[in-house]
């Protein structure tokens, strides 16, 4: 698995290097309006994104078919990318709440935990979606995973219940997103044979 | 018999698409052996080496690699597996290719891998979206060959290369045979690279196996007929396998063509391709 994650690491570099470059200039446009508080959200979901759109890579170079015939069985193959994924989500979650560090308005704590825990929810679609539906349909994915992601924010905005309800149920709830979502694409991958 | 006396050994499988079922396919791939895999497009060559590595479910049969009846890792890393175009995640230059696989295989000979990378020329910083396809080939090649690989699967892998690379792919792989624990299943539609080195031929037709049987009989013992329609009036029919009539002219293929050439002093018999021998049978006809 660790060969995995290197190669994933190789591959995304030169995308995750241009999406931070693209998060920062977006992020300064953001401080600029004083809507400082969705940077995180932009910069894990652009980040986070492009370990996602590994598994097509994969599949467009041959990779996922090269990697069958390799000692990996298919739960390594996957653990790596929610890996890989969490690893990128987490380190994209920084840079955002550094930048809002450098803004003057108050963020409640609470706050703190949204973007990677949207970023949780994020991949816990995106990931099993891009593997399932192929590279004509990786956009599909994409769509759904952002618009699954903002349905469970709104949720939680609507029915605001309270700050530690937040602080606890929000993030816990992504973790059990994200935990499901792989338990069910390594089900669903080893009952395939594909 | 010896365990691991065969790289590959298959009995009776069956594989089954929505229109197409590759039916009873047995043949093995002995230890110390080049296996050729031959037959037209769609005749399930691929689907074959497919079932054989397990990336495709098969209806029925029992495939052994190595002596192992399941594809475990362990199996695996033994395994080579080359196909036809990318392979490999095409950012990456062969260095970093060599970090990752140095992390995946238990075997991973790092000097084996960047000895044969100077010996085949191949540049390690260049990325490897920027290799030619002869290039990108090699590669595959020699990551195939640097992990104690047992057994060697090219399936269509030389398709499109020119002769000079194909010749050097050849001497790696009659180089790599010298271990006689080493096999290679190598599938092909250039049939004049596998009549240079397989030992055994297995012709697939009709999404099952036609023929199967050593090159060397293949080539010696096959031969073609070549006579006007008064001639071929009277040959006798049983030693007709099939023949392929072009304007005047009757192409006969026969067996046993020694005993053949003193039946028929007067007519000539060509010498054979394993070319000749496949469009004979997927083209001929065998009506008497």
């Amino acid at each position: 698995m660790k060969g995995l994650i290197i190669k994933d690491l190789y591959q995304c570099k030169n995308n995750i290097i241009v999406s931070i470059l693209t998060s920062v200039i977006i992020s300064s446009f953001c401080l600029l309006f004083q809507i400082e508080y969705i940077t995180p959200f932009i910069i894990t979901t652009l980040i986070g994104t492009t370990l996602a759109h590994s598994i097509i890579t994969d599949k467009k170079t041959g990779w996922s078919t090269t990697e069958k015939t390799m000692p990996l069985d298919k739960k390594e193959i996957i653990k790596s990318k929610y890996i890989m994924y969490l690893l990128t989500i987490t380190f994209s979650y920084i840079i955002g709440i550094i930048i809002l560090e450098f803004s003057e308005s108050y963020i409640s704590e609470v706050f703190y935990f949204f973007p990677i825990s949207s970023g949780l929810i994020l991949g816990s679609i995106l990931i099993p979606s891009n593997y399932i539906l192929g590279i004509d349909k990786s956009y599909l994915g994409m769509m759904l995973s952002i618009l699954f992601t903002i349905f469970v924010l709104l949720l939680f905005y609507f029915f605001y219940l309270s700050d530690i309800i937040y602080l606890i149920m929000f993030p816990f709830l992504s973790i059990l997103f994200y935990f499901l979502s792989y338990k069910w694409l390594v089900e669903a991958k080893i009952k395939s044979k594909n | 018999m010896k365990e691991e006396s065969y790289g590959i050994k298959i009995e009776n499988l069956s594989k089954k698409y929505e229109d197409f079922e590759l039916k009873d396919v047995s043949f093995n791939a002995p230890c110390g052996s080049i296996v050729g895999l031959i037959g037209e497009n769609g005749a399930g060559k691929s689907t074959t080496i497919k079932a054989i590595l397990d990336l495709t479910e098969k209806e029925s049969g029992v495939v052994e690699i190595l002596g192992s009846a399941t594809l475990d890792k362990e199996t695996k890393e033994h395994i080579g597996v080359v196909f036809e175009g990318n392979n490999f995640p095409e950012e990456l230059n062969a260095k970093e290719l060599n970090n990752v696989l140095k992390n995946i295989y238990k075997y991973w000979n790092e000097e084996k891998f960047y000895g044969l990378l100077y010996d085949f020329k191949l540049p390690i910083q260049k990325k490897i979206k920027d290799y030619s396809r002869g290039m990108k080939m090699k590669l595959a090649i020699l990551v195939a060959l640097s992990h104690g690989t047992k057994l060697l699967i090219l399936d269509e892998a030389t398709n499109g290369l020119d002769p000079i690379i194909r010749e050097e792919i050849l001497d790696i792989l009659l180089d790599f045979i010298q271990d006689e624990t080493h096999t290679v299943l190598f599938s092909s539609h250039i049939t004049s690279d596998l009549e240079k080195i397989a030992d055994y031929i297995v012709f697939i037709k009709n999404e099952t196996v036609f023929l199967n049987a050593s090159k060397d009989e293949l080539i010696y013992e096959y031969g073609i007929l070549k006579c006007k329609k008064e001639d071929f009036d009277k040959i006798d029919k049983e030693d007709i396998i099939t023949y392929i009539k072009r304007e005047n002219i009757y192409e006969i293929l026969i067996y046993d063509k020694k005993e053949k050439k003193n039946k028929y002093k007067d007519l000539n018999i060509d010498k054979v391709t394993l070319d000749d021998i496949m469009l004979m049978y997927i083209k001929g006809s065998d009506e008497k």
